[in-house]
């Protein structure tokens, strides 16, 4: 029919008025949320620490299946595998935003009865700020939203004639939207309709019966007594902020509600078109150009949308992203990117620390640059032992000390879950120890998560399980490099296993410098020096500098002289020990004196170990009766 | 993931093709090969471990129609009804399972028939176990589950969910009753405590206590006091647990009391696992001497036994059974058969924890000549944690033999010159099920019924229990620093 076009037209117009600026706007919107998901925030990197991941069985499925909510957040789940890739998953993203905003530009405009505008973006700056959080669950909090706006969307478009039949259908929906994704998906429904019926159908003990419809799957949930009333409220993980994640929900009928409420410009066009008659020909009212909306109305606009940019860049946490880098490329063994982005981090935390240390071992650093990193790792106890665990089994494993590494392993993952990293290292584990059909089972639960691209043998299971050739090899150099001897221990006393590892098998350069580090970070100077004999074991051109300052050190404190033979400290080392002592001397117990000694000696050993001298004194006197 | 398999079921087969036989008998997986099955089990569904395009499987014994499978991948589902009046139909009689498989270049070939056996005597029909990791010092997710063994139904009888991840173990079944058991939590709250369940009425019991043994009047309930650390070892098994000290006492649930009588609480020696004889007249348990942790692998237990008289509360004086000075072994996990005929006892190179030691083996002993001997049925992995159904004929136990491990519940059948068949895994309608698995079986009990306490019950008596028991009595002579309730150190400790 002819009016339909000028109508689907101007109804468009209408919803995305001002037009053409909000389109534009909103489109700048997008793709700058792609860029910045994409290149800033990278999911790869969340998705690596923090998965979830998603396991193509039936046992999983089900484990969603009991709470409220659970489909939504399986749903989530396979979409977060798509964060792998970080354009895949900021697209995702992106494209969920897009529905977002289309969904809340329909209910508002059918709720409030005017063109939503700038309005309907709060909600996707919401979801960018969610998204910034590293463990969020963003793809099942925004599915979440979605459903409720959708069927917001679907309800508030049909033309209900009886409010009490919106009602009674609205109560169902919520129903059914709070098993299947949770109480703030069913509530955001039910405020919708709620809002819709009050305002549009005038109607208000129907819109009051839309919320306590609502509430009747949720009471009924908590009095079968299989649900606690605060994980009913708080689903989220601990990693979400409770209150962002409440204010995503409540930013539409808010908006619904001021919309609803603000008094209508003259500019601004009805969101319900009445039809024209086919004899009419009087052109349809058309919106007014944006620019001649008041500037102060655009200058708040602007303002509001630099703001929330601003709090998107600025809440953004850099630091922990640079900690998933540092995981994430050790786990890929890209070593040079885990200490470039070490370097760039104020304060390591402890599996941090971990990681740098395997990074600097196999870029061979780690006996000349032990201790420039060390000034920047915060030395308070590690709050994050599950990822302790995870970070400690892989250089556990290469030292040669597999049965240890198998127990962090597997204490990681009853803490952290079945992550890929996880079980590849326990199926190379179990190769180690010739239990190949353990490690097969590992192996078959790694092919159980999409885009790993390891995938079970076929015939398993089976005494050889196909592997490439690398691996092969990787496999019988450690088994070269296992411990030979038991040694019965109680938890992980470092020092003795490295010194049994290197009594078994004295060329494990890895267990060497190892065990050096452990010393000089023990601040026993003594056992350093005496294990720097077994320098001749190696390809050292000379003796690394930490190794000569620890010396250095030694001397000077013990009041001995130790012999080296054949090798000699260089000059320059011996020469900044000699300023090193005079700063001391002269910066002695005086406060600026800390900034002046860390910028001139921060990354020597001298400066270390009296940074950590004076640490354990005060906790010394701070026990002390 | 693997697709069902298609499966044709024929009234009778009328005379199938001739087809080259092979001499060799198929590669199953699970092993169902020379298997004695109760007539009450859950469909054997198995992979078969030979590359083919095609499958088929007949499955006949003496009556009854045989059940024809055909499938186009290895994995093979047997239908459960067809299966279940098969099995009932034959009870002490053969099972042969006849198994082709098709080559994409050549023809059917028929392998060498597998015979099998069905018992007459039923297995008990569900099996409670706890489900955890395998190697663990912090602990996340633990539940009690129970299988129906007749179908595949398990269900959760408490996870460690319900109150703050803390530990649950040592579920104990009064004579394998459904409605009376017993478990123990650990760091929940910083307390370990006792649920009792009498006839699906709970109460938490203020008293740490370790493994569990109902005397058979279900008045009393013996159990060990332990101080447990976990070890690790840098070659072979990863795992170790030293017990630095127990003793036996002995909970009157009718009084609610708590005595450590000096028969099995003697201050020299460290006593754990305790296990009643079937008449109640007898405590068998484990007795070693204290030894510091540097000695874990000199630590060897010998197997005791002491008389009991419940009417008067007299115990008698200990009396060895197996001698670790003979055996050169450890003696753990005395469990008596129903029949009073059979000790069945797990012996291992060293300490009390056999389950992570490979050379863990189950013994007999028959109690009418003392005679010891090392079952047959025994596997180069750990074989432990056994239990006994109610008729004496089925013995179920963890073993790591699958791929060194992973525990998994195998079954074996006891015949009545008390020779043990070849034992079989619990049966799973997915025959992939445990090449992706990464929890451990641990503590199989059988039961003759389900357990019907639901789970928010028992959640209940521990968090906020309506009944709270605080039995009076002494603590063990061995910890005289310890208050009944409070946890004791070297438990695994709970992730908060």
């Amino acid at each position: 029919m002819r009016q339909q076009p000028v109508n689907r037209r101007f109804r468009a117009e209408t919803f995305f008025w001002p037009w053409p600026g909000f389109p534009v706007v909103a489109l700048v919107f997008l793709v700058g949320s792609f860029l910045y998901v994409w290149l800033r925030v990278e999911p790869l990197l969340e998705y690596h620490t923090y998965g979830p991941y998603f396991y193509r069985r039936r046992v999983f499925m089900e484990t969603f299946l009991g709470p409220p909510g659970g489909l939504a957040s399986y749903a989530g789940v396979f979409l977060a595998q798509l964060n792998c890739l970080n354009w895949l998953g900021a697209l995702a993203f992106v494209l969920s935003e897009c529905m977002v905003l289309l969904a809340t530009l329909f209910c508002l405009a059918r709720i409030s009865g005017r063109a939503p505008g700038f309005a309907a973006l709060v909600p996707l700056f919401v979801l960018l700020l969610l998204r910034n959080r590293y463990g969020c669950p963003a793809p099942a909090i925004s599915l979440g939203l979605l459903l409720a706006l959708a069927a917001s969307a679907a309800h508030v478009s049909l033309p209900w004639r009886r409010p009490w039949l919106s009602m009674a259908v609205s109560g169902l929906i919520s129903g059914f939207l709070f098993f299947l994704a949770g109480l703030w998906s069913a509530l955001l429904f039910a405020v919708l309709c709620c809002m819709f019926v009050l305002l549009q159908m005038r109607t208000w003990p129907a819109g009051l019966g839309c919320l306590v419809l609502a509430l009747a799957a949720p009471l009924g949930a908590i009095g079968a007594g299989n649900l606690e009333i605060a994980r009913l409220v708080n689903p989220w993980p601990e990693r979400v902020d409770w209150v962002l994640a409440a204010a995503l929900y409540v930013a539409a009928p808010v908006a619904g509600a001021v919309l609803a409420l603000l008094a209508r410009p003259a500019a601004t066009p009805p969101a319900n078109p009445q039809p024209v008659s086919q004899q009419r020909t009087a052109p349809a009212p058309r919106p007014g150009p944006w620019l001649q909306t008041p500037w102060l109305g655009q200058a708040v606009i602007v303002l509001a949308f630099l703001l929330g940019w601003s709090a998107v860049w600025l809440t953004f946490d850099r630091r922990e992203k640079l900690l998933a880098e540092i995981d994430y490329d050790a786990s890929r063994g890209q070593y040079d990117a885990v200490l470039a982005a070490a370097r760039q981090v104020k304060a390591l935390n402890h599996p941090a620390a971990v990681r740098v240390h395997l990074a600097l071992c196999h870029t061979g650093r780690l006996a000349e640059e032990l201790f420039s990193f060390h000034n920047m790792i915060d030395d308070a106890p590690s709050e994050e032992i599950e990822e302790d665990c995870r970070a400690q089994s892989q250089p556990l494993f290469e030292l040669g000390l597999v049965n240890d590494a198998e127990h962090m392993a597997h204490e990681a993952l009853e803490m952290e879950g079945e992550r890929p990293d996880l079980l590849r290292l326990l199926a190379r584990i179990n190769l180690v120890k010739n239990r190949p059909r353990a490690a097969q089972v590992f192996l078959n639960v790694l092919s159980l998560i999409p885009f790993q691209g390891e995938f079970a043998n076929d015939a398993w299971p089976t005494m050889d399980p196909q592997m490439p050739t690398a691996e092969r090899a990787f496999l019988a150099g450690m088994r070269a490099r296992v411990l030979t001897n038991d040694v019965l221990h109680e938890g992980l006393p470092m020092g003795p296993l490295l010194e049994v590892l290197l009594v078994s098998n004295p060329t494990n350069q890895m267990a060497f410098e190892y065990l050096m580090a452990y010393y000089l970070m023990d601040l026993d100077l003594k056992k350093a020096v005496l294990r720097l004999r077994l320098l001749d074991n190696f390809n050292y051109a000379r003796i690394p500098r930490p190794y000569e300052e620890a010396l250095l050190l030694y001397q000077e404190v013990a009041g001995v002289r130790v012999e080296l033979k054949g090798r000699t400290i260089r000059p320059e080392t011996a020469e900044r020990f000699r300023q090193f002592k005079e700063a001391a001397g002269q910066w002695s117990g005086r406060a600026e004196g800390q900034a002046a000694m860390a910028a001139n000696f921060g990354d020597t050993y001298w400066y270390y170990y009296a940074a950590r001298s004076r640490e354990r004194a005060q906790e010394g006197q701070a026990s002390a009766p | 993931m693997m697709t069902r398999a298609w499966m044709l079921i024929a009234a009778c087969l009328a005379g199938s093709p001739l087809e080259p036989r092979a001499a060799e008998l198929p590669r199953l997986f699970p092993d169902y090969i020379g298997v004695t099955l109760p007539p009450n089990i859950a469909p054997l569904n198995f992979r078969i471990q030979e590359p083919a395009a095609a499958y088929r499987v007949e499955l006949r014994s003496t009556k009854g129609p045989p059940i024809a499978i055909s499938s186009p991948n290895p994995a093979i589902r047997i239908p459960p009804k067809a299966w279940a009046s098969l099995l009932r139909a034959n009870p002490g009689q053969p099972f042969y399972w006849d198994i082709s498989a098709q080559a994409a270049s050549s023809g059917w070939t028929r392998f060498a028939t597998v015979t099998n056996h069905i018992a007459r005597e039923e297995i008990d029909g569900w099996l409670a176990y706890r489900l955890l990791k395998p190697i663990f010092n912090f602990y996340v997710h633990l539940g009690i589950y129970q299988r129906n063994l007749e179908s595949f139904d398990q269900k959760l009888i408490l996870g460690n969910d319900k109150f703050n991840h803390a530990c649950l173990n040592c579920h104990t079944p009064l004579d394998r009753s459904p409605s009376t058991f017993a478990f123990n939590i650990r760091a929940y709250k910083g307390r370990n405590a006792m649920i009792l369940a009498i006839s699906n009425h709970t109460a938490r019991v203020e008293r740490t206590m370790g493994f569990l043994a109902w005397h058979p009047s279900g008045r009393l309930l013996a159990f060990s006091v332990n101080k447990f650390s976990l070890f690790s070892h840098t070659r072979g098994e990863t795992s170790d647990v030293y017990d630095a000290n127990s003793d036996l006492g002995i909970y009157r649930v009718d009084s609610n009391t708590v005595v450590f009588p000096p028969a099995i609480a003697a201050p020299d020696r460290n006593e754990t696992w305790p296990a009643w004889s079937p008449d109640g007249r007898f405590l068998y348990f484990s007795s070693a001497a204290p030894q510091p942790p540097e000695k874990l692998r000199h630590i060897r237990y010998d197997l005791m036994r002491v008389s009991f008289d419940i009417q008067t509360g007299q115990w008698g004086q200990p009396e060895l059974m197996i001698s670790a000075v003979e055996t050169g072994l450890s003696a753990c996990q005395p469990k008596i058969s129903p029949d009073g005929r059979f000790l069945l006892v797990t012996l291992c190179q060293n300490g009390s924890f056999p389950i992570y030691q490979p050379n863990s083996d189950l013994y007999v002993m028959d109690l009418a000549t003392r005679k010891l001997r090392r079952l047959e049925i025994n596997s180069d992995q750990a074989d432990t944690w056994h239990s006994w159904s109610s008729n004496s004929r089925w013995v179920v136990f963890s073993s790591k033999r699958i791929d060194g491990l992973l525990a998994r519940p195998h079954f074996s059948y006891v015949d009545e010159r008390g020779e043990f068949h070849k034992p079989f895994v619990l049966p799973q309608e997915d025959p992939a099920f445990y090449g992706f698995c990464l929890d451990t079986f641990n503590v199989p009990e059988l039961m003759q019924g389900p357990v019907t306490v639901n789970e928010r019950d028992l959640a209940g008596a521990i968090v906020q229990p309506r009944k709270v028991l605080t039995p009076q009595g002494p603590a063990a002579p061995s910890s005289p620093g310890s208050q009944p309730g409070q946890g004791q150190s070297g438990y695994p400790r709970a992730r908060e």
